[in-house]
């Protein structure tokens, strides 16, 4: 019955694992956490029962590019009453939106928006059937990527009238999914936990002398396994340089960069081509690979680890959605580890900004918060600034937006935070030590090593496992067909998009 | 191209106007002061043609041509042409002369019609092969609802609205330069068939980006000024130009002015309805008197005024306001000035 819908809504025959439980038991109006490794089609779990549900359901995500893109992947797929609200839309836009938000099956909404009393006076007046907390760990302080806004989302269940609650994680390891529940407190969640493990992923990981030796690898795989590859970087510089370098040295592959510094529709155009088999490798940042659907991704190379398991398991489940042979490659080199840790050190305030904020706050009793401001004259970063925002409002000293510093020892409070962050960084720190150590471990299979702390049973490989069981690149043999644009002269270009001559 | 255009700039602009005005004519930004610099340094095909040139990069650029002694720079960030940048500039005269760029005329529509003849395209060419899911090459929503609306329209005979471009944009393609046809075409997605990123066309050319992104500029102008001078031979292609024609000449604000000046209102009167301030509607005045001279001037200066004026330019034998000012003293300000200079450039 739900497959034909499926069938209908979204042209996908059959569910992948653990879709369909999750959807019946939601269905079925039960409160549930769903754990689904990436790349099983996790939207799908509400995307459907949006279709199906009288009333709307409303998505609360992080990821404000993964959100604009599902919409827009939806209304390409004529799934038209969807809309994002976030702070990509500007005034006009949104206040027409909100006028008719009853008009729409799916809303996908930014924590931060929720919390914007005009939006969400409009959210209480439509009938919310299902509330949805996509990347669910962001609840945790445990897990990798925590997100203070989420802590408030306890507060805004029973204000909807206490709709069925979704919590859905890709990353959740048990520790995580308790505080979940915990932190939104929906205690009679089910628990829906799907394995992490990709059966069809061979693990590598290749110790270099240094970048040139890291180079000359990389240039000689591309060029003896021409598949769908994306390749990660943690700079956009080298996402530049090593697209340069793989099409000066491998041109029979065609190469492409992406990063988050580009041109909106220019990253669209890269996207796409690779999504349309005219390109094969991508240099990119963690910025792409959100909501691309590519089932034959071969071949994942990480040229810079990123700072977690999580992060990097994420990533790599970009391979193989086809359940064909694909591999994960990691290069490494001596002093690889510096760079994550300057990202660690950078994504909290220093010292100097904390004090800087609380000399301000102490002098500025009563006065109304300006983000924008406080960004631009303390030098701070969305991410720095989001977190040092919810820690002041812990402490009591901004309230709805406002500074409330009469008779508060501010002194203080800018120590209680600094240790605060001292002890954020020793468990980012660690979390990257944790990926390390499964780097440079000397004899443990790859695949237990990373997924035993998510789950009790690690599952046996389907083709090759990993170098350090059976994996050599000599043995593997990637199904994958290239579909080379031709490129011709402009006749031949113009006559094929119009379907003219040999191309009727 | 790019390089070429800029020294052209700077040849005719030479000591008159600093570096930064040149930036402001290409990105077509300060509207009124540069509208009136093209017109009266005759730069008006720049006007406009590259609005995502970045300042710094640009100042990049002219850091590199003075590196290479095609330009010297003088300390109020004014320049001229050197030995070499001339003979540079004469050598390429050829290239100059063959560009298509219409920018005053046209800088404010040939990116919203370039969008919607790309999404249409590759709207039509999927939704004839089947596919009904692809991703719109553009957010813009209003291309996306005029090519929706459009789209209505020709649905019925899909098949043949697609001969019609074809053969429309095949005639436009063969009377011009190879490369620039396959600049072209390269950038139109279809089914199946993903546009190259600009990023990807200055490898593919081995060109900069900046050139690119000026010969595409240069190759929509050359469109729009086939499609509206043969309109019999692109009766398909005109409905994407036609109702942009509009939004050709004026600003918004400028022909919001425009209509109350018409409603015979003073500029004190206008500035006043508009809650705007009189030197913003002074400078929409100029705007409209390049479009309509013999409208404007006269309601606002006498016979000899006008005649003063001109004299004391013709003396000067100088484009700067100040050296005309002083020449006609207090008598008249610098309004009157720069409405008879404007009038004055649209009789040559």
């Amino acid at each position: 019955m739900l497959e034909k819908y499926l069938e209908q809504y979204f042209g996908y025959p059959e569910f992948r694992p653990g879709q369909k439980e999750i959807i019946s038991n939601v269905l079925d109006n039960k409160d549930v956490l769903g754990v689904l490794p990436t790349g099983s089609g996790k939207s799908i779990c509400y995307q459907l029962p949006a279709k199906l549900l009288d009333g709307t359901v409303v998505v609360v995500s992080p990821l404000i590019a993964l959100m604009v893109d599902q919409v827009k992947q939806l209304v390409a797929t004529g799934f038209k009453e969807v809309v994002a609200i976030n702070s990509f839309l500007d005034f006009e836009g949104r206040s027409d939106v909100l006028s008719n938000l009853s008009s729409y099956k799916l809303i996908y909404i930014s924590p931060e928006m929720l919390q914007n009393k005009n939006v969400f006076q409009h959210l209480l007046r439509i009938s919310v059937s299902l509330f949805v907390i996509d990347e669910a760990h962001c609840i945790s302080q445990w897990g990798h990527e925590f997100r203070p806004d989420y802590l408030k989302l306890h507060e805004v269940i029973p204000l909807l009238g206490n709709p069925t609650v979704l919590a859905l994680s890709a990353t959740a390891t048990p520790d995580v999914q308790k505080d979940i529940i915990h932190q939104l407190q929906v205690p009679k969640m089910k628990k829906l936990i799907f394995s992490m493990d990709r059966d069809n992923i061979a693990f590598k990981v290749e110790h270099c002398d240094d970048v040139t030796e890291k180079l000359t690898y990389l240039v000689d795989i591309i060029g003896k396994f021409p598949v769908p590859t994306l390749i990660y970087f943690t700079s956009r510089n080298w996402t530049e340089k090593v697209a340069n370098i793989l099409s000066e040295k491998v041109p029979e592959v065609s190469s492409a960069f992406y990063h988050g510094g580009m041109d909106q529709s220019e990253r669209l155009l890269i996207q796409q081509q690779f999504m349309n088999g005219q390109l094969d490798v991508i240099c990119c940042t963690s910025a792409f690979g959100m909501g691309i659907n590519k089932n034959d991704v071969r071949l994942i190379i990480h040229f810079h680890l990123p700072t977690q398991i999580e992060s990097f398991i994420q990533e790599v489940g970009r391979a193989g959605r086809d359940g064909q042979s694909s591999v994960s490659l990691v290069l490494t080199a001596p002093n690889d580890n510096m760079l994550p840790k300057n990202l660690i050190d950078a994504e909290f305030p220093t010292i100097g900004q904390i004090e800087m904020v609380c000399t301000y706050l102490s002098e500025n009793d009563g006065v109304i918060i300006s983000n924008d401001m406080l960004l631009e004259r303390y030098q701070l970063s969305e991410s720095q600034w989001r977190f040092l925002y919810y820690q002041l409002e812990k402490s009591g000293v901004i309230k709805d937006n406002r500074i409330v510093s009469n008779n508060i020892d501010l002194n203080k409070i800018a120590k209680q935070i600094q240790s605060f962050v001292n002890q954020r960084k020793i468990h980012k720190l660690n979390k990257f030590n944790d990926l390390e150590k499964w780097v440079h471990h000397k004899e443990q299979c790859r695949r237990d090593g990373l997924f035993s702390s998510f789950q009790a049973e690690v599952r046996k490989a389907k083709f090759m496992c990993c170098d350090k069981c059976d994996f050599t690149f000599e043995h593997w043999e990637p199904r994958y067909k290239s579909k080379q644009v031709k490129q011709g002269s402009w006749q031949d270009v113009l006559d094929e998009l119009f379907f003219k001559g040999a191309y009727e | 191209m790019f390089t070429l255009i800029i020294l052209d700039c700077i040849n005719k602009l030479s000591l008159d106007r600093s570096i930064s005005g040149i930036y402001h004519m290409l990105t077509g930004k300060k509207s009124v002061q540069s509208i009136q610099d093209a017109h009266i340094f005759q730069l008006t095909a720049y006007f406009g043609i590259y609005k995502r040139l970045d300042f710094a990069e640009f100042e990049r650029i002219i850091t590199v041509l003075e590196r290479e002694q095609f330009i010297a720079v003088s300390d109020n960030y004014s320049a001229v042409l050197t030995d070499k940048g001339k003979q540079y500039v004469t050598d390429k005269q050829e290239i100059l002369n063959q560009v298509g760029l219409k920018g005053l005329k046209y800088h404010r529509m040939s990116e919203q019609f370039l969008l919607r003849l790309q999404l249409f395209c590759q709207t039509a060419t999927n939704l004839f092969a089947g596919n009904n899911s692809f991703l719109a090459i553009t957010d813009n929503r209003e291309v996306q609802l005029w090519v929706k609306h459009f789209y209505h329209e020709t649905k019925p005979d899909l098949r043949k609205c697609l001969d019609e471009m074809y053969k429309e944009l095949k005639i436009f393609l063969s009377q011009i330069d190879q490369r620039s046809a396959e600049l072209f075409v390269d950038r139109l997605t279809g089914f199946k068939r993903i546009a190259l990123s600009k990023e990807q066309l200055s490898k593919k050319y081995k060109k900069s980006i900046h050139e690119i992104e000026v010969q595409l500029t240069d190759i929509v102008h050359r469109l729009i000024a086939f499609i509206l001078n043969n309109k019999q031979v692109t009766p398909f292609l005109v409905s994407f130009v036609d109702d942009l024609k509009s939004q050709m000449f004026l600003t918004d604000s400028a022909s919001h002015t425009y209509r109350l000046y018409q409603k015979g209102l003073s500029i004190a009167e206008i500035a006043s309805t508009r809650g705007l301030k009189q030197n913003t509607i002074q400078d929409h005045i100029i705007e409209i008197s390049y479009i309509f001279p013999e409208l404007i001037l006269p309601s606002f200066l006498n016979k000899e005024a006008i005649e003063t004026i001109k004299s004391a330019m013709n003396q000067t034998n100088s484009k700067r306001l100040k050296d005309i000012k002083a020449l006609v003293g207090d008598n008249y300000s610098y309004f009157d000035i720069r409405l008879v200079v404007a009038v004055n450039q649209m009789d040559k």
